[in-house]
């Protein structure tokens, strides 16, 4: 089965390089810095254009931060399949609280539910690729989140 | 499948109006500044006479309608700026073309996979640069280079300068 993760982490290669335990500053590549100047004269071409870059770096603020806590909290936990397991669960039941909970904590209950079926989706597939452990899902999401962080940099 | 050129059926479309002045060459294309820079306008084509009357007349009729061709004059030269600044650093990267295309589809790649582990209220913006990415790989491959790309472009913002007068400015 593919690494979703890995895959995305060596797609970005050309621009940025992850270390090899995702802490530290990554490596940014020559292209990074041509790719930087064009999204900054691009996202500098108007003030609409300009809140669109900010918002787009927050949300990377805000997904590394989560990619980054979900390694580091996986990293103790006992494997990939267990971990896998306990999403499951916690997708099932906040989808079953959210059917009969009142409307006005639907909304609440279906993100945090789709959030723990998009986790299990990507730990399902870590677990399916040969060899992957569940230190190895860790550091490739300490990887990730350290990417998400340098990509920032794009966004002025 | 071919992706189908997004920018050319409209460059041509709006040529009856007006029409990109120099004609793009399209086996070497010339720089966005050609049609940027603002050292050659777009030329008026059969029907912009026409059209520029009876939009004269129409957008005159009362001040709610003056007001509405105002604001389309507005959007029109302002898009066309957005356009024209698009263009033009989509030019600086025709040398490193295969290494761009890369990139931006890696950027792709990566901001739909975080979006998919992202707190829900980012997701939305997330989902929209991870589709400006994949948008601007469509665009350069359906036009075949990044140079053409670039080139239709800056057309279209000429051209929309250009048709920018035919409503009344404020």
């Amino acid at each position: 089965m593919a690494d979703p993760i890995g895959d995305a982490i060596q797609a970005l290669n050309i621009l940025v390089v992850p270390t090899a335990d995702g802490s530290g500053s990554p490596t940014m590549t020559a292209l990074f810095g041509n790719i930087q100047t064009f999204t900054t004269a691009i996202f500098g071409i108007s003030s609409d254009m300009q809140k669109v870059s900010a918002d787009i770096k927050t949300a990377l603020t805000d997904a590394a931060t989560v990619v980054g806590k979900i390694g580091t909290s996986i990293g103790s936990a006992g494997s990939l399949t267990d971990v896998a397991g306990a999403m499951t669960a916690l997708q099932s039941s906040l989808s079953l609280l959210q059917t009969i909970a009142p409307a006005g904590t639907a909304a609440v209950f279906n993100s945090a539910s789709g959030l723990f079926q998009a986790i299990q989706s990507q730990l399902t597939a870590l677990a399916g690729d040969a060899g992957k452990t569940i230190a190895d899902a860790a550091t490739e999401l300490a990887q990730l989140a350290q990417l998400l962080t340098a990509l920032e940099g794009l966004f002025p | 499948m071919a992706v189908p050129d997004p920018i050319g059926p409209v460059v041509q479309a709006l040529s009856v109006l007006v029409a990109p002045n120099p004609a793009l060459n399209t086996g070497s294309p010339q720089p966005p500044s050609t049609w940027t820079s603002g050292s050659s306008t777009a030329t008026d084509g059969t029907l912009f006479t026409p059209a520029q009357a009876l939009l004269g007349v129409l957008f005159g009729l009362s001040s709610d309608m003056t007001s509405v061709g105002n604001a389309i004059n507005g959007g029109l030269t302002g898009v066309a700026t957005v356009i024209a600044g698009i263009a033009n650093q989509i030019g600086t990267l025709t040398s490193i073309e295969t290494e761009a295309t890369s990139a931006f589809d890696a950027l792709k790649t990566v901001l739909g996979l975080a979006q998919a582990v992202a707190p829900s209220s980012t997701t939305g913006v997330l989902q929209s640069a991870s589709g400006l990415f994949d948008q601007l790989n469509s665009v350069i491959s359906g036009l075949g280079s990044i140079g053409v790309a670039a080139a239709e472009l800056a057309e279209l913002s000429q051209q929309l300068t250009a048709a920018a007068p035919l409503f009344p400015a404020a």
